[in-house]
């Protein structure tokens, strides 16, 4: 007890989660980190390394890291596990195509020791555009009932509109913090 | 002759026979001792014959019953000793704890031998999995695309063999547009459509109007492909010449020999598709152009070229 009570404490004082955005290329991780930052979204290309941005929400400080999904960077994404309090993965809900292999690098992601315990928000993205598949489909297709190691929820949203995605955001907040910062 | 007071001779014999009592307590104890060191022994040569000769058991049901077995006798024997430590000088206890010790020991390994067992199943595929990174780093182009041969979309061609395809903008608009599986063909998208997915495409020549948002390109060899759109991903294709707009950036990956020169297409339609798809006619970014597998900064990827003018071709109807 002494000793995660001293690092919960630490968190505490600090107030910080480190989130972690994850999904395949073109799901939309760079835009839904711009548009909760208020930035253009229209000058986006697909990342080549990632992004950090520092966003303030319920009085918690988000350090957010995007990283870029590309193939060939899917080899790095572990090199940002560490200390992670959050994972938001992020589907393409149109491109129903690679959604299998989109499954598949959620499912290698959830084994991984240096994210046990992180919560996990999964946001079907592109909601907004015709052909989108429903929140129930993609769930069922990621097989998400059967994720039992972490705490999960699955919310539709529209980083272009900018629909239902401080939600997600609070959901996420709400969960770590009832974790890490809960009172003794 | 000196009296001696019956009190006297009382507790002289009452001493004798304490005495008496404690020699007698002592032979029994040793007594205990011996018949402890004797069952120990005939129970450790037992296990370990036992043990030994599991190792000729073939059948796994058997094997496992025998291994059953030997655990028990190794847990009975161990409460054995323990019952047995009121009485047992330190040494005893202390040496037959160690070969109680050297004897599971011994079981566990055998048991790992000749009956290898799953103890968390998870654990062992992240072992294997970690196995094959290292032995052959994960294929790219296994990981990403769908397996299923089936060609699921709305709008697009598949399947087809030197033939022309022509796509008009009533039919394209707002469509995600799928090409796959194309040989040899001309395509004309003259419209604008919201993305457009292309795969495994050879030898045509695909000249489309302007793409909303992406345009995504997988497994193409010697084509020419001119397009307008917001992003252009590239995966691994070989001598294809593009004739892009673009207005972010395009990106290449696992390919080669690929090379880039601006839009030329036009047909009657086009700037009125620009105003449709929202792209900026004047924000043309085609000669920057990322590639995922040369992250060296200032230094050309080798992978991709400009097509010099004079190497241009003309783009019409």
């Amino acid at each position: 007890m002494g000793f995660l009570h001293i690092l919960k404490k630490m968190k505490q004082k600090e107030k910080e989660m480190r989130i972690l955005i994850l999904g395949l290329d073109n799901a939309g991780k760079t835009t839904i980190l711009k548009r909760l930052n208020n930035e253009d979204i229209s000058t986006i290309s697909p990342t080549l390394g990632f992004n950090i941005k520092t966003l303030y929400q319920g009085g918690f400080t988000l350090n957010m890291w995007d990283v870029g999904g590309q193939k060939s960077l899917r080899s790095y994404w572990k090199n940002y596990f560490e200390s992670t309090d959050g994972l938001i993965w992020v589907v393409d809900s149109v491109d129903s195509r690679r959604l299998d292999s989109c499954k598949g690098e959620l499912h290698e992601l959830l084994v991984e020791e240096r994210l046990v315990g992180a919560s996990l928000l999964i946001l079907a993205n592109k909601q907004d555009l015709p052909g989108a598949l429903s929140l129930e489909q993609i769930k069922d297709v990621l097989d998400l009932d059967s994720i039992k190691t972490h705490h999960w929820q699955i919310i539709s949203c529209s980083a272009v509109t900018g629909e239902h995605l401080v939600d997600g955001i609070n959901w996420l907040v709400n969960d770590i913090s009832s974790r890490i910062f809960q009172v003794d | 002759m000196i009296q001696i007071p019956d009190s006297l001779v009382k507790r002289n014999e009452e001493r004798a026979e304490r005495l008496g009592r404690k020699k007698e307590e002592a032979g029994e104890e040793e007594n205990l001792t011996d018949v402890f060191r004797e069952t120990f022994r005939s129970k450790q040569t037992e296990i370990e014959s036992a043990l030994d000769s599991a190792e000729k058991i073939r059948d796994r049901q058997e094997l496992a019953e025998r291994f059953n077995t030997i655990s028990k006798d190794i847990q009975s024997l161990n409460k054995y000793v323990s019952t047995s430590a009121l009485f047992l000088i330190p040494y005893d206890l202390r040496m037959s704890k160690t070969v109680l010790q050297e004897l599971q020991e011994r079981v566990n390994q055998a048991e790992n031998k000749l009956l290898p067992k799953r103890k968390f199943g998870f654990s062992k595929i992240t072992l294997e999995k970690k196995k094959d990174e290292i032995i052959c780093p994960k294929r790219v182009d296994q990981v990403d695309f769908p397996k299923k041969e089936e060609l699921i979309f709305d709008t697009g061609f598949g399947n087809r063999v030197g033939e022309v395809l022509t796509l008009s903008g009533e039919e394209l608009a707002g469509k995600d547009v799928v090409l796959t599986k194309l040989q040899n063909c001309v395509v004309y998208l003259l419209g604008s459509c919201s993305t457009l997915h292309l795969s495994q495409i050879s030898g045509c020549r695909i000249l489309c109007g302007p793409v909303t948002t992406s345009v995504f390109i997988e497994g193409c060899k010697n084509s020419l492909i001119a397009v307008a759109c917001q992003q252009l991903r590239v995966h691994q294709t070989v001598s294809t010449d593009f004739y892009i707009h673009v207005t972010t950036k395009a990106i290449i990956e696992d390919s080669n020999d690929v090379k880039f020169a601006p839009y030329t297409f036009s047909y009657s339609n086009l700037v009125k598709d620009f105003h449709i798809s929202g792209l900026d006619p004047h924000s043309n970014n085609w000669d920057k152009v990322d590639d995922f597998n040369w992250l060296v900064n200032n230094k050309q990827s080798p992978n991709w070229r400009i097509i010099e003018e004079n190497e241009r071709v003309k783009l019409t109807l």
